[in-house]
């Protein structure tokens, strides 16, 4: 199975082939996981996503055109698309708490710009516990606040291009964008890790 | 400003954006902006601070914890395929997004023409109030008529 490539596992799971998704789900789970856990920070949230992501695999690998798309950007995408439901969801059901308001505001005035002031999802993610294993040194722990208190585009559009390594023209196919929209993010969102990391200093 | 500053600015944006590391910049520029970092002072200094920026980044690892193996074979035991009413709303869903995309233009613009329309009209064509010429012009053509 590791002598086929990406388009041919595909085709096999298409048939039914679950040696073929096996092998598929070696290759991406642990990809798809790391994503999901890197935009939500709620680990059981992220596995969920992570599951539902290859079992799409599994029930719609029809829909896959190896032709437009890695298998790995198609997945990122599906799994990008479910964690940003789960945050509108969240976002919807949970009322914002006063204390949380005035520290929104704070953040926008300390620089994050026209995105911090647009994006609301950074709230469930500044108050999620922290589920990252290096959190356990005050750099990484400082770096980890950071990362959860960015705009969700800023942050999807970081975690996909620094810490998946999808090149730029498929983090934006991901996130359903332009290039240079995604370079915009990212110098935003470096920008933003940048000033709050000093102002922690 | 000169394509040599362009291709500077440029260079720093590519910096700001993805970092210091080469392997993330677009490929189609990678060599280029090696160069001119090379040349540069400015570029490398840039790069230094995009350098510790990058190294923080690093510190955050997240392992994944499923197990690919029993995850697959539980994920198999699915059956394959989505049932017909399953395939209808996704479609439905598809076509009404697509619509949605491909309609609002079109209906738009209609709209916009209609409302000038009923504007234009409204403004150009004042109500004759006195209707009498034209009840006898009418009656003459009905007159010649019969």
């Amino acid at each position: 199975m590791k002598a086929f490539d990406e388009a041919q596992l595909v085709a096999l799971v298409a048939q039914g082939d679950s040696r073929a998704f096996a092998e598929l789900t070696q290759r991406h789970l642990p990809a798809i996981e790391t994503y999901a856990r890197r935009i939500l920070a709620d680990e059981t949230a992220a596995q969920d996503i992570a599951q539902e992501t290859l079992l799409v695999l599994w029930q719609r690998s029809g829909d896959f055109k190896p032709e437009k798309a890695r298998l790995t950007t198609w997945l990122h995408r599906v799994a990008h698309n479910r964690c940003i439901d789960l945050l509108r969801r969240q976002k919807r059901e949970t009322p914002m708490p006063s204390s949380d308001l005035f520290e929104r505001q704070e953040n926008s005035v300390q620089g994050y710009g026209a995105g911090g002031a647009q994006d609301s999802s950074d709230f469930f993610l500044s108050t999620a516990p922290p589920t990252l294993e290096s959190a356990s040194n005050d750099r990484a722990a400082a770096m980890d606040a950071a990362l959860r208190k960015l705009p969700e585009s800023q942050r999807t559009a970081l975690v996909l291009t620094y810490y998946q390594n999808l090149p730029n023209r498929e983090v934006a196919s991901v996130m359903n964008s332009s290039t240079r929209a995604v370079e915009s993010l990212l110098c935003r969102a470096r920008g933003n890790l940048k000033k709050q990391l000093e102002n922690q200093q | 400003m000169s394509p040599e500053q362009k291709q500077f600015e440029r260079a720093f944006e590519v910096i700001e954006a993805y970092g210091a590391d080469a392997a993330k910049w677009p490929q189609e520029e990678r060599s280029s902006i090696e160069q001119w970092v090379a040349q540069s002072a400015e570029l490398q200094a840039h790069l230094h601070v995009h350098a510790a920026l990058d190294e923080s980044l690093e510190n955050i690892v997240v392992q994944p914890r499923l197990n690919p193996e029993i995850i697959a074979q539980q994920i198999a035991a699915h059956p394959q395929g989505i049932s017909i009413s399953q395939r209808l709303l996704l479609e439905l869903e598809r076509l009404t997004e697509s619509m949605l995309a491909a309609l609002w233009k079109p209906v738009f613009a209609a709209s916009f023409v209609f409302l000038v329309g009923v504007g234009a009209g409204t403004v150009a064509l004042e109500p004759a109030e006195d209707w009498s010429q034209a009840e006898h012009l009418s009656f003459a053509l009905i007159g010649e008529e019969q």
